[in-house]
């Protein structure tokens, strides 16, 4: 399979299609094939990190590779930035707006839930420049 | 014939005495077990394939989420009802689970249910 790279613009606080981008990829990874397994924690990091532009960051973008033995997702916003890294890594640590809260979200698992569900992980942020958090799995 | 612990959906509907809003070809489909979820992380918590969830959400994001997981089936507990853009979005990703809507709260749902596929496990080998 050639290398794959793929661009998704995601809107901040666009609640109407906020997930859609996630779908998208996991359509994708199902129609090159991968594992079962393998699609299941792409997607579910996906969703976590696209909810997180959506209900954190500014309007932001992922960009997907695709190679034989590797999928990568990298989720760049220009919002606020994270202020505590650790923190946000905390199970059950959460500053989802109200709005959020009564849509089901603000459980304070997303970053950890892409830590578990992922083979690595890394997030640069500065306080008002953004957040970029790159994930990559092992296929 | 479904094996232990299982039944199929159109079971569960008369169980909970609660009516499809989406999905009423998928009926005959065979879940293995439920599970209770107002909080989208734990909708994504571990596989979902074969499993019911029940919920007191309504929105959008919970179709979305359902998908994600791979939820074989959901059942809108309160008598909540999906809007159309509920509807629409399960209907656009050929992938959705079926939507019932069921009258009590999730406890109320899923005690009946859980009941029922214990009872079965002996019976039903």
């Amino acid at each position: 399979m050639p290398h794959l790279t793929k661009n998704y613009p995601i809107k901040a606080r666009d609640y109407l299609k906020a997930g859609e981008v996630s779908i998208q990829v996991q359509g994708l990874l199902k129609s090159i094939g991968f594992a079962p397994e393998l699609i299941r924690r792409v997607s579910l990091c996906a969703y976590e990190a696209e909810m997180n532009v959506v209900m954190h960051g500014g309007d932001g973008e992922l960009t997907l590779e695709v190679d034989t033995d590797r999928v990568s997702l990298e989720f760049r916003d220009g919002g606020p930035g994270i202020e505590d890294i650790g923190l946000a890594l905390q199970e059950g640590y959460s500053t989802a707006s109200e709005e959020a809260r009564e849509m089901g979200f603000g459980a304070g698992m997303g970053l950890p839930n892409i830590q578990k569900n992922s083979d690595s992980l890394e997030i640069f942020s500065e306080k008002g420049k953004g957040t970029d958090v790159k994930i990559g799995f092992i296929a | 014939m479904h094996g232990p612990g299982k039944m199929k959906l159109f079971e569960v509907k008369d169980i909970l005495k609660a009516k499809v809003t989406y999905g009423a070809e998928k009926l005959d489909m065979v879940v293995q077990a439920g599970a209770g979820g107002d909080l989208m992380s734990d909708i994504l918590r571990g596989s979902k394939e074969g499993v019911l969830v029940l919920s007191g959400l309504n929105n959008i994001q919970l179709i979305r989420t359902a998908v994600i997981a791979g939820v074989s089936a959901l059942v809108l507990v309160r008598g909540k009802e999906p809007d159309e853009e509920m509807k629409k979005q399960a209907a656009e990703h050929g992938l959705s689970p079926p939507l019932l809507r069921c009258l009590r709260p999730v406890g109320g749902c899923s005690g009946p249910a859980s009941g029922v596929l214990t009872r079965r496990k002996p019976f039903d080998p």
